[in-house]
């Protein structure tokens, strides 16, 4: 890299300084403030006096297990403190005066990278740009789209929200259409139970997404990006709105600060419920102003998308992930939503190289995987995972969007199922037959499923092939997968 | 299907002029159409007929099909909310975490699905859609009887 490519950077970073040293960040958030966390920004800023500036707002840093907390930042150390209460301040005040005791480093979720600043920061656009937001767009505006998508393919990056499909190809296959404009569609719905990934970027590292907008934008050329967030994810469209406004104001999201010129627009919208949502074809309709149903395939989305355009359609964790591109090698991870039985749900990044296993990511949590019935792995379309698979490896294909609820010794497994399956009923959009039908037919086919195998059998299959989208495509899976596995919790 | 009811007692003229007033600063395109139908929800918190009505002038598109795309989003409501009604999430892990024992604490709350706050299970939810996490029984207790 030439010393002129950083220029623009230097700029931004002299005009937009990281706030001082020390400092403390309460977490806030949606998981903050359902635990009333917002009381420690007060008491806090009274306890400090005439440093009570040095007390910040911000996101959950994924760790919800130890909110209420908050993290004193002091040049070479931090100290996060967990499951705040009153009688605690004290330790924060004497954390931010020097003396943070024994624990002074930070108990973290796991791997870093795309949550490396994830309500660490205080929603400045200068905390994070010296934290190394929009070094990546900075890099790859010194390269051509080609060697950009070319770096992408090399780093292996794939989708997040539960394809895996390669994001280099995808961006390619819009690419290389001369119809233009084309359209970049941020999926940010995350309707599937168990899940909340997404909301936790939005809240704590809306810079990262934006970033990897602007990095999609200069590989494939956009007219217009939307990014469509879930309706009750307020917070996460509130602190995405903001880095928006603060990206416009400091000339990145024009290029002006690297003396070009973009030409994307980006649009927010917010989804208004229904786990059918998440599916991305929906997303098109919702966004034209059509009744929220899936469109048949073909054609494809990157041929004809959104107001018939190419369009690029990809989760926002995705486009977070790829901000890591130009890491040495990028970290092969993914974010897990961890729920259920355990000692310390959460969100965590968890490697998918190979070296972790199911039971590594129990351990994480601070769960005996003696303890667990089985790991239920994405929700109402997802599977069980067994005791008998838990020294296998967790690897990017298998775990989905990511969402996973541990189901200790005293969970009913069959009311799990039925539950799920009743979901899915619920959440039919109706478009099409083999799904309204089938999911209603599946309730009351598990209410004795021993004397209906066949039909059952039958039926996953007819939903599985026959299905307008994955909603009813992947309702049988629950079911499939409790069949197989635990047949006896059936018997009443 | 929900019924698109209109009862004057819960009708509310002025928030309906300022509803409109919301919608009237959107463009009148179609790919306005939810976002019209939630700045009207924004205010009002529900959309009575006179609301979906409004939005189809608006956006020129045929009330039937405003009707068709308001009944598909499970976050738009087509009757007033219920003043003081809490909500308790049911999602598989409020349910490992106790949901049905807040359930049993006041009869009165409504099952809810899953709310995305599945770490901090069991999660409630206040009229304003506020949400609670990790509450005990007692605690719900005593904030529902508050």
């Amino acid at each position: 890299m030439t010393s002129t490519a950083l220029e623009p950077l230097a700029r931004l970073r002299e005009r937009y300084p990281a706030p001082r040293l020390p400092r403390i960040l309460v977490h806030l958030g949606t998981a903050g403030d359902a635990l009333g966390a917002a009381r420690y920004v007060e008491e806090l800023r009274t306890a400090l006096g005439d440093r009570a500036d040095a007390v910040y707002e911000a996101a959950s840093d994924g760790a919800n297990w130890a909110a209420p907390s908050a993290t004193v930042f002091q040049g070479t150390y931090t100290r996060r403190f967990d499951r705040l209460d009153l009688n605690g301040i004290d330790n924060v005040v004497a954390c931010f005066n020097g003396d943070c005791g024994d624990e002074a480093n930070y108990a973290g979720t796991g791997a870093r990278g795309l949550t490396a600043r994830l309500g660490r920061n205080n929603g400045t656009l200068g905390d994070v740009l010296a934290q190394g937001a929009y070094v990546a767009l900075d890099r790859a505006l010194g390269i051509t789209p080609d060697q950009l998508l070319h770096s992408i393919e090399v780093g292996g990056f794939t989708g997040r929200g539960g394809a895996h499909f390669p994001v280099a190809s995808k961006w390619r296959f819009a690419a290389a259409h001369s119809d233009e404009p084309r359209m970049l569609v941020v999926n940010a719905e995350e309707g599937e139970p168990g899940v909340f990934k997404d909301r936790h970027l939005l809240e704590g590292d809306p810079h990262r997404l934006i970033e990897g907008i602007l990095l999609a934008h200069h590989a494939v050329g956009f007219e217009r990006a939307y990014v469509y967030i879930n309706g009750q994810a307020g917070q996460g469209r509130a602190s995405f709105e903001r880095a928006l406004d603060q990206a416009r104001e400091a000339g990145i999201l024009d290029g002006s600060a690297w003396g070009r010129e973009f030409g994307l627009d980006i649009h927010v919208r917010s989804g208004a419920g229904g786990y059918v949502c998440g599916e991305e074809s929906v997303i098109l309709n919702s966004i034209e102003g059509e009744r929220p149903v899936p469109r048949t395939k073909p054609p494809f989305a990157t041929d004809r998308g959104l107001f018939d355009r190419p369009t690029v359609i990809n989760n926002a964790e995705t486009l977070c992930a790829v901000t890591t591109v130009f890491e040495n090698p990028p970290p092969p991870t993914k974010l897990v939503s961890l729920s259920g039985d355990v000692p310390r749900p959460g969100l965590y990044e968890v490697p998918v190289d190979g070296a972790t296993t199911w039971a590594g990511l129990l351990a994480m949590a601070g769960a005996n995987p003696q303890n667990v019935q089985a790991i239920l792995l994405g929700g109402p379309s997802g599977v069980f995972v067994m005791p008998d698979q838990f020294e296998d490896a967790l690897v990017m294909r298998v775990l989905g969007a990511g969402g996973t609820v541990v189901l200790g010794p005293n969970a009913d497994l069959a009311r799990v199922t039925r539950d799920l399956a009743a979901y899915n009923m619920r959440e039919s959009c109706g478009e099409c037959t083999p799904c309204r039908e089938g999911t209603a037919r599946m309730v009351q086919l598990l209410e004795s499923p021993r004397e209906h195998r066949d039909e059952i059998a039958a039926l996953i299959e007819v939903m599985t092939e026959a299905s307008l989208c994955q909603l009813g495509g992947m309702a049988g899976r629950p079911v499939q997968s409790a069949l197989d596995q635990f047949p006896a919790a059936f018997e009443d | 299907m929900r019924p698109m009811t209109t009862d004057e007692s819960t009708f509310d003229p002025e928030a309906m002029r300022a509803g409109s007033a919301a919608v009237d600063r959107l463009p009148r395109e179609r790919d306005q159409l939810l976002p019209a139908l939630q700045a009207m929800h924004d205010v009002l918190h529900w959309l009575p007929r006179e609301a979906i009505s409004y939005v189809a002038s608006h956006i020129r598109v045929p009330v039937s099909e405003v009707y068709a795309t308001t009944t598909a989003y499970s976050e738009l409501r087509l009757e007033p909310p219920v003043v003081g009604q809490w909500h308790v999430c049911t999602g598989v892990a409020c349910d490992l975490a106790g949901a049905s024992a807040l359930l049993e604490v006041t009869p009165t709350a409504a099952r809810i699905d899953c709310q995305f706050l599945c770490a901090l299970a069991p999660v409630v939810a206040d009229e304003h859609e506020h949400l609670f996490g990790r509450v005990t029984a007692d605690d719900f207790r005593a904030r529902t009887s508050a």
